[in-house]
């Protein structure tokens, strides 16, 4: 009896360790992690919440989709009947009327716009459907040279979009025919901070909002953080980084791998830059931003592409609590002091 | 200091505690490498325009047709795994996706208004390196 001692301590102490609460706490009857997928602002989104009751979890995710249908209604350049649309096919250079939403998000993006010179800019709708990347099909060669130089001549710059005050409203006019509203870079940012709003507002208080990539989250994931990966920009599926994030915060990346194609050797991708009337040119293949909200972030990470990384790191002096992440064309990896080490 | 260790265990243990011992460690690191393990999902949610059109258990062969918005896609189940094919997608993202087979992966064709995903989460202690992917 004496001598089966000390192994029946040992086995018992290793059942232990397998078996205390701390790592039953996934077990299938009682896995507090809840995930929905819906297709909503043209995209593949997600929401996930952890220990949330179900009846509020059911409550809460149903409306925060609906919430950010009601952001695409209005600022989807692909739905006719959105105000974008509707702003996009109202003459030009005449005052028309904003909805909040939309104002809100124009304000936002007025304000990177000037902080960029413009190189990011919410006009470029013109610009992208010349390059074909807004179409059904994508391109598989650049438009002809001279009728981007003829977009680039008659481009009015930052003064192309201006909100003007009129009494108690707020109007927006665009200058000529070269513009016209895409909310691409900054849209399905405002959309997942709509989402976490209406999450909280319900009582959520751990969740994390995934559309697209675009990723805010409430909260943690009980003890631990929300883990989000980076994705690699020259290989699919892979990763860069993985980042833990807690509390009220977002993760935003942009890159030139989601939308390119290759012509005589040159990557051409969606992001554009005014300056030049043609695919951004700053040696950067991705560009992560992690910031309070995913708007910001959304915004942020195109005008960092744009800019590259020098320019981009003095950009987000201007926006305390900002990080970044970048990845150069030919691999290197640099970040911002505060960005979180993987 | 280890000699010391030896030497009491050694006292305090008959071989057979021993290979009991052994035994028990060989099986608890089995378990814990086991629940490490991804598991695979059983069943695959069929969405058309956010709605659930068909719930197929994945050790079951079959293969599904739907009317997407852009033309026919295809759902095919095999080995405990399924795949999405699109054919009039601009992108054939989601035939370019390929198999997925495990819990909470997903698969979608936007354009044609499909998405697959495969039933439940992660559970605590799998192989989820991610809870999202930022790109």
């Amino acid at each position: 009896m004496k001598k089966t001692l000390l192994p029946v301590l040992v086995i018992l102490l290793l059942a232990w360790l397998v078996l205390r609460p701390g790592l039953r706490e996934g077990s299938l009857s009682s896995n507090p992690q809840r995930s929905t997928t819906r297709l909503v602002m043209g995209s593949l989104a997600t929401i996930t919440t952890w220990n949330v009751p179900d009846a509020l979890e059911r409550r809460a995710v149903a409306e925060a989709f609906a919430a950010m249908e009601e952001v695409d209604r209005q600022l989807s350049r692909h739905r006719p009947d959105s105000e974008v649309s509707r702003i996009n096919q109202a003459p030009r250079n005449e005052a028309q009327a904003l909805p909040p939403t939309l104002l809100e998000v124009l304000q936002a993006g007025l304000a990177l716009s000037e902080a960029t010179s413009g190189r990011f800019h919410l006009g470029l709708e013109p610009l992208i459907r010349l390059w074909g990347f807004s179409a059904e099909t994508p391109p598989t060669q650049p438009p002809p040279a001279e009728t981007v130089a003829a977009w680039k001549q008659a481009w009015p710059g930052l003064d192309g979009l201006r909100l003007v005050r009129e009494g108690e409203t707020t109007r927006i006019i665009l200058a000529n025919d070269r513009v016209g509203l895409d909310l691409g870079g900054i849209g399905q940012g405002y959309g997942a901070d709509r989402a976490a709003a209406v999450l909280r507002e319900a009582g959520v208080v751990n969740a994390l909002i995934d559309v697209s990539g675009d990723v805010r989250v409430l909260g943690s994931k009980g003890e631990f953080p929300w883990r989000v990966g980076i994705q690699n920009p020259r290989q699919p599926g892979g990763t860069v980084a993985v980042v833990g994030l807690r509390g009220d915060t977002a993760l935003v990346t942009s890159g030139d791998y989601e939308q390119f194609y290759l012509y005589n050797s040159r990557r051409y991708h969606h992001i554009l830059d005014p300056l030049t009337g043609e695919p951004a040119q700053s040696q950067l293949a991705s560009v992560s931003i992690l910031a309070p909200q995913a708007m910001l972030a959304d915004a942020l990470s195109t005008a960092f592409f744009v800019v590259g990384a020098q320019a981009g790191q003095e950009l987000l002096r201007r926006f305390p609590g900002v990080e970044a992440l970048w990845v150069t064309t030919n691999g290197v990896i640099g970040a911002t002091g505060g960005f979180p080490q993987p | 200091m280890r000699g010391v260790l030896f030497s009491l265990w050694q006292r305090a243990t008959t071989p057979m505690d021993r290979w009991l011992v052994l035994g028990s460690v060989l099986g608890i690191i089995a378990w814990i490498s086991a629940m490490l393990q991804a598991q695979p999902g059983s069943r695959v949610g069929i969405f058309q325009e956010n709605r659930l059109v068909a719930t197929l258990p994945l050790d079951q062969e079959r293969t599904l047709s739907l009317a997407g918005r852009l033309g026919e896609v295809r759902v095919q189940v095999e080995k405990g795994r399924v795949r999405l094919q699109e054919y009039q997608s601009p992108r054939l993202i989601g035939t370019r996706t390929g198999w997925i087979q495990r819990r909470g992966e997903m698969t979608a064709c936007v354009p044609c208004g499909v998405f697959l995903r495969i039933e439940g989460v992660p559970q605590a202690g799998e192989v989820a390196p991610f809870d999202a992917i930022s790109r």
